[in-house]
């Protein structure tokens, strides 16, 4: 016997309307790449033609001329060593708040909850005056710690999920094995939350990579820059050159890492994202 | 794996905090200076600094130590004074610099007269004064002092294009009508005699500012903006000046490229460098700003602001819109960027700033680069010097850009006519006044 499927017009309006972001997305990074190879004539004179020949010379321009090298390294340096940070302090913190129970489990969950609705243009001055006390304005160091710091009530939120999701069961044997509650977060439950941590890892890099206001604020040496202070610096620079090419090979520079990021782990962040959605 | 997550994170850290070193660690010593400055790295200019700054070093074992910050450096700046954590040498243009530096209730740069007349000048001179016009380096002086020293000159009038021009028997206007029927004579081919993006504000201000400054003289505009009763917009000059704007604008003859008021800078002085219009109002940072998207033979050509019959105003009245140093109160080694100044004034450096950068540099009888050798004769023949927007921008910036922009924007959109722009710009000038 047939089944008739129900057309469900909301379904295909979200669909429709998928679709053209998908195809309008794509296209725009694709137009931004095209426009990163051509002159600036060739882009003035016809902004939506292919390019003639490839100007690869422009993305040497903006990594040796303009800095870009200097403030992605700065992006790498200060990146990286928050999320590595931010997992290492998040994820035993999540893991004590889903799974164990104690007198201020609750107040501490609510209080991590309270985090995650702060603003933090609010912090910005009494950081600002912190961090001028500790002698770690225009300090990547510095950047880092305040980057850990205020992103680590997102990151446990969501890290509590997975830690949750576990079954209960696998520390019941890992305690019955011999196993310390050290020993089965680190070889057990960790690795069990592995997607977790690569969703909670992923969202906050893309995060902090794009960060502009914290990095404003307490960076003013152009030395120490990070990519979009860079990008906002390299902005000001070629529109008083008139080299809006150029401008275009950094905004590629910029997306490509977290471009390439999310092609790599998709699948581990869609995992990680769905996982505790649903009670199975 | 967990292992070699924590040998990756800590080598991570370890090179994070060996990048890592705080402003205040990096005090300026006796034998460095810290400048902060409005370019970006990789403009012109900073490469020209940096340059400079190895030449000094070199030669006086002083180090230079630069940040490029940008042109948002002053709200930086004034907050590093305020917490006495001042650089020694920052620099912008002088009203920008004047505005935030040098408050009527707070000056937080240092005076420069000892250095400019105390100091023999790089090659021998009597004082350091003897390389600049006097009057230019008092436009800016507060109460008697000179607080700025300049290094880059700026002014603003029409750049057009020769070729363009030639091609239908123009030459460049000497009178306001002169310049209207050059522009309908190219508006009538089908060519927009006016490149505007209608999308920045102080360059649609240009037109009626320098307007004022032709039918009435300079220091008109920035009466009418102080004056609280608005009784001095009752003046002709003031709706003449209004009726000049309007009758480029699209209520009047329609002079500008097509769609002129919505256009985002730089499409329309982009087309102006490869031959799609006539003429651009712009300053001379023009030629440079353009030079990658002109065509090889590009023909460029200069005229100030046509005078009006009748009118105050004379080209021999030049715009300056000076960029140079300041010294911040508290600055460390004051004496070391005092040193810097003047290597930096040294004719060869001064002329290879102008080469470098296609600009026209401070100091008086310095090398013009080609794009720019129109607006010599204009400079050499300057009987007296105004400052931009008539000092409005920063006399009254809340004035400006609250009041002024808004009506100025539909003046030259030809939203309003001449009568309403008066009898707006009074009646909100008068507000402006009764809310502060």
């Amino acid at each position: 016997m047939m089944t008739v499927k129900k057309i469900n017009l909301w379904s295909i309006l979200s669909k429709c309307f998928l679709y053209f972001w998908c195809v309008f997305s794509i296209f725009v990074f694709l137009w931004v790449i095209n426009s990163s190879l051509k002159t600036n004539r060739e882009f003035f004179g016809n902004i939506w033609g292919i390019f003639q020949t490839p100007q690869f010379e422009n993305y040497g321009k903006v990594w040796n001329n303009y800095r870009m090298g200097t403030y992605f390294m700065n992006s790498v340096i200060v990146v990286v060593p928050s999320v590595l940070g931010l997992l290492a302090v998040s994820a035993p913190a999540a893991y004590i708040l889903a799974r164990v129970d104690f007198k201020l489990k609750k107040t501490l969950t609510r209080l991590v909850s309270f985090g995650l609705g702060i603003p933090y243009q609010l912090l910005l001055v009494p950081l600002f005056f912190l961090l001028f006390d500790l002698k770690l304005i225009n300090s990547l160091t510095g950047l880092v710690l305040v980057y850990v710091a205020l992103s680590i009530p997102f990151t446990v939120f969501l890290l509590i999920s997975y830690f949750a999701s576990l079954p209960k069961s696998l520390e019941e044997a890992a305690e019955i094995d011999g196993c310390g509650p050290g020993r089965t977060f680190f070889q057990i439950m960790l690795p069990l939350a592995g997607n977790g941590l690569v969703a909670a890892g992923v969202l906050n890099f893309v995060g902090l990579w794009n960060e502009f206001l914290l990095a404003l604020t307490l960076l003013s040496k152009d030395s120490k820059y990070t990519l979009s202070m860079g990008l906002y610096a390299l902005q000001g620079s070629l529109q008083y050159t008139g080299d809006w090419v150029a401008l275009f090979a950094a905004f590629t520079m910029v997306v490509i890492p977290t471009f390439i990021l999310f092609i790599l782990l998709s699948r581990a962040i869609v995992a990680g994202m769905t996982m505790g959605a649903v009670k199975e | 794996m967990k292992r070699i997550l924590v040998l990756v994170f800590a080598a991570l850290l370890a090179a994070g905090s060996v990048f890592a070193g705080g402003q205040q660690e990096e005090a300026a010593a006796g034998n460095s200076i810290e400048y902060v400055s409005m370019w970006n790295a990789g403009e012109p200019q900073a490469i020209f600094m940096e340059e400079m700054a190895a030449l000094f070093e070199a030669e006086t074992g002083i180090k230079v130590e630069i940040t490029f910050a940008g042109r948002d450096i002053l709200t930086k700046i004034r907050s590093r004074l305020l917490m006495q954590d001042a650089p020694d040498l920052v620099d912008q243009d002088f009203s920008e610099l004047s505005g935030a530096l040098l408050r009527d209730d707070s000056v937080l740069v240092e005076p420069l007269n000892d250095f400019l007349y105390n100091e023999k000048g790089p090659e021998g001179q009597a004082s350091m004064m003897d390389l600049f016009d006097e009057n230019l380096m008092k436009l800016y002086a507060k109460d008697g002092n000179i607080y700025f020293f300049p290094y880059e000159f700026i002014t603003s009038g029409f750049f057009y294009d020769k070729s363009l021009y030639a091609e239908y028997g123009l030459s460049a206007p000497t009178s306001w009508d002169e310049f209207i029927s050059n522009n309908k004579t190219l508006t009538d081919a089908g060519i927009p005699a006016l490149a505007l993006d209608g999308n920045i504000s102080f360059y649609n201000a240009y037109y009626y500012y320098w307007a004022v400054a032709r039918t009435l003289g300079a220091g008109n505009l920035m009466a009418a903006a102080s004056d609280k009763s608005g009784a001095t917009w009752d003046d002709p000059g003031f709706l003449k000046a209004a009726e000049m704007v309007y009758e480029l604008s699209a209520g009047g003859e329609n002079l500008f490229q097509s769609g002129y008021a919505g256009s985002n800078y730089p499409a329309a002085q982009a087309d102006w460098a490869m031959g799609k219009s006539g003429a651009v109002l712009c300053g001379t940072w023009i030629p440079s700003e353009t030079k990658s998207q002109q065509d090889a033979g590009f023909d460029m050509g200069f005229f100030p602001f046509p005078e009006i019959d009748g009118g105050k105003g004379t080209i021999a009245d030049v715009e300056a819109y000076l960029i140079g140093f300041a010294i911040p109160e508290g600055a460390r080694n004051s004496a070391g960027a005092k040193e810097f100044m003047k290597f930096i004034s040294k004719e060869a450096y001064a002329d290879q700033l102008a080469k470098d950068t296609v600009n026209i540099a401070a100091r008086k009888n310095s090398y013009y680069p080609d794009l720019l050798l129109e607006v010599k004769p204009y400079l050499d023949s300057a009987a007296s010097f105004h400052v931009s927007y008539d000092g409005v921008m920063q006399g009254q910036p809340e004035w400006f850009a609250n009041v002024f922009y808004p009506l100025d924007n539909d003046l030259v959109f030809g939203n309003i006519t001449p009568e309403e722009f008066i009898a707006k710009i009074k009646a909100d000038t008068i507000a402006y006044w009764k809310s502060k």
